[in-house]
């Protein structure tokens, strides 16, 4: 007993008691997939930083390093601990080998580390969202990834303001003619979001809402539709005829066409409803992901970074129903035990 | 022995005896994944079949929906039972609900199916592209997803020039006024993947000055040379033809001094491989997801192309980091509970 209190108080042995309920495959692998990550981001970024003189990269890296051995690491050692496996060992500090600069001889121009460093902190970013969209044993193991990620984008936004401070970022040219308008990356973000609402979530929803009686999953997918879908379609609609595009019209609504309770005359349980919406929400939040970090504009960043939030919401609300009435498929359960 | 026999017979009973040698979380959570998203692709394909009156689309869906039920859905199981896993149960199909074409009440226009199991079938592609980056313990384990991503990028191929057709889809407006040019979309993940490109050679020349280890030198060196090169070399191509200028590319590091130190840091040589194999993965994802942007069939066959080229050199790296214990490789799990 005693033990337990001293592994809650001391800040190194976090734990959320997976021995007594244990994890599923998809939870185990994104717990070590993101420990591995941690650890060969953290042997780059030291490298970078014995590699260049610059105070204010050493003061960049040094938070990034500093943030991920406090807040990540630990964290996802004392899970996959808990649950009995194994942890890899953790990788000496590069910093011992010299001074900070010492490591010049191979040189890298920092506008190159920046570069490098944007595109890890992008992997990173996209490894946290996939574990948001698989956890679904404890809600609390979700909690700590969306920490890790919230994280994550803060350290991305501090390299994009460092490197676009410096130049460092060779952007596509601008997709118009307004010189402060969207680049090709920007504008392709913006017109693929649109178009996949427009072409799966509005159409999967509604089709959806005319399929089931069950008022709880009825709630869930016009929150989908009417908080999410819509809003977030009109949102990037009028940031793109706002930047000079024309967009298509929208597809026909379907809503109301009939008494609830059939999709045509085709039936889908609730259950196949419930799984295909959660596998959409985690593609949609992929998408949201890498737009997100794809982009170097404020404006458009701050965009995608709401419709993340918004799909984490989503996420969570599809999952408390989906184990509360048993209509998820959720991967087996594993241990560490053999024979 | 009789009974392992006969399971090597019967077409239903693909087994790759991972009784003996246990998966990891990663393999486990891919199959279970591919699989489940498998019998989706089923349900919604099957739903769509009974939803449209167009004979072309029944035959399409029909031969899309009995290719995951016949060559995905009975190897993914298998291997999870082999392991020990339960798997779930298959949903009952939806064609005896009537004739197809019945179930016409809530109208989807044949050009919104298209246009969401062209979605649904990204997602697949994409599944089976991480399945792939994942499978490290047992090659033939990867060589099921391999075997399964090339037939999902075959029906993605099939819908996009279907739906094309019929012009069911809206790609992103042109990126330049010259006819048949690239759209927005094509032409920023081709720069999203130079920019890629660029980051793998800088980090391979530094790495490459970092080691003395001949077996790793040959590798990283089969990465810089007979991929990355080439490939930022075709997709600088593939811009410039269409009339981007292209970035500058990075200087080259190589040979400014003797091998065996990146500066004066050193790191381990499964410090290396640990990363380069994760920047493998994440570019196998890279050039995976952009398939759902590119609509040009030269494109596509470019990426296409670089897709395979990636998985080759992961299984160069994986087979090397095995033979090494130069990997780590996430937990192996049982059913054990």
């Amino acid at each position: 007993m005693q033990f337990k209190i001293l592994k809650k108080i001391l800040p190194s042995s976090y734990t959320l008691n997976t021995a007594q309920k244990p994890m599923h495959s998809g939870e185990i692998y994104h717990l070590w997939e993101s420990l591995t990550a941690s650890h060969q981001l953290i042997n780059s970024l030291e490298t970078f930083q014995m590699n260049t003189d610059d105070k204010n990269m050493h003061q960049l890296i040094q938070d990034f390093t500093a943030s991920i051995r406090k807040q990540r690491i630990p964290k996802l050692e004392g899970l996959l601990k808990d649950a009995g496996f194994t942890v890899p060992p953790r990788t000496a500090t590069k910093t011992l080998q010299g001074k900070p600069g010492v490591g010049t001889e191979v040189i890298l121009s920092d506008e190159e580390i920046i570069k490098v460093m944007f595109n890890l902190s992008s992997a990173l970013i996209n490894l946290d969202g996939r574990a948001i969209g698989t956890v679904t044993t404890k809600e609390s193991i979700r909690d700590l990834f969306i920490t890790l990620l919230k994280q994550d984008m803060k350290e991305h936004e501090a390299i994009i303001f460092i490197g676009k401070s410096r130049q460092a970022f060779i952007q596509l040219p601008l997709a118009v003619s307004e010189p402060n308008g969207p680049t090709i990356g920007d504008a392709y973000w913006l017109w693929s979001e649109m178009e996949f609402y427009r072409s799966s979530s509005i159409i999967l929803l509604e089709s959806y809402i005319s399929n089931t009686n069950d008022k709880e999953l009825k709630k869930i997918l016009e929150h989908g539709l009417y908080k999410i879908a819509y809003p977030q379609l009109s949102k990037v609609e009028q940031t793109l005829k706002a930047a000079g595009f024309t967009v298509p019209p929208r597809p026909v609504t379907r809503m109301h066409q009939r008494p609830p309770g059939v999709i045509g005359q085709i039936t889908l349980s609730d259950s196949e409803v419930t799984n295909v919406i959660i596998t959409a929400s985690q593609f949609l939040l992929n998408q949201h992901i890498r737009a997100y970090s794809a982009t170097f504009k404020d404006e458009y960043r701050l965009i995608f970074k709401s419709f993340i939030m918004e799909e984490i919401d989503n996420i969570k609300r599809l999952y408390g129903l989906g184990k509360t009435r048993n209509l998820m498929l959720t991967p087996p359960q594993v241990t560490s035990k053999k024979g | 022995m009789n009974l392992k026999i006969l399971k090597k017979i019967l077409p239903q009973s693909y087994t790759l005896n991972t009784a003996q040698k246990p998966m990891h979380a990663g393999e486990i959570y891919h199959l279970w994944d591919a699989l489940t998203a498998s019998h989706q692709i089923v349900n919604v394909g099957e739903t769509y079949q009974m939803n449209t009156q167009d004979k072309e689309i029944h035959l399409f869906l029909k031969g899309l929906v009995e290719g995951v039920l016949l060559l995905r859905i009975p190897k993914l199981e298998n291997l999870l039972k082999d392991a020990g896993f339960p798997v779930p149960p298959r949903p009952a199909t939806k064609t005896l609900q009537g004739k197809p074409g019945v179930g016409q009440e809530v109208k989807l226009s044949d050009e919104e199916v298209l246009k969401v199991m062209l979605t649904l079938s990204l997602s697949l592609l994409i599944l089976d592209a991480r399945g792939v980056g994942t499978a490290t313990t047992n090659e033939d384990i990867r060589g099921v997803f391999v075997d399964l991503l090339k037939k999902t990028i075959l029906a993605h191929d099939a819908l996009m020039v279907f739906g094309s057709g019929r012009q069911a889809f809206t790609p992103a407006p042109p990126a330049t006024a010259s006819p048949g040019a690239l759209n927005l979309g094509e032409v920023y993940v081709l720069w999203d993947q130079l920019g890629y490109r660029h980051s793998t050679i800088v980090l391979l020349e530094t790495y490459l000055n970092n080691t003395k280890d001949v077996d790793l030198k040959t590798v990283l060196n089969y990465g810089l040379n007979k991929i990355a090169f080439p490939q930022m070399e075709k997709l600088e191509m593939t811009l410039k033809n269409e009339g981007f200028t292209v970035p500058t590319r990075p200087v080259s590091r190589m040979k400014q001094q003797p091998a065996g130190r990146t500066g004066k840091i050193i790191l381990r040589d499964s410090e290396i491989l640990s990363i380069v194999i994760t920047a493998t993965q994440v570019a196998l994802d890279l050039h995976a997801n952009s398939l759902g942007s590119i609509y040009r069939g030269d494109v596509r066959e470019l990426v296409k192309s670089f897709i395979f080229e990636e998985i080759e050199y992961l299984t160069k790296l994986v087979t090397l980091g095995n033979k090494r214990n130069l990997m780590e490789i996430p937990p192996n799990v049982t059913a054990k509970v």
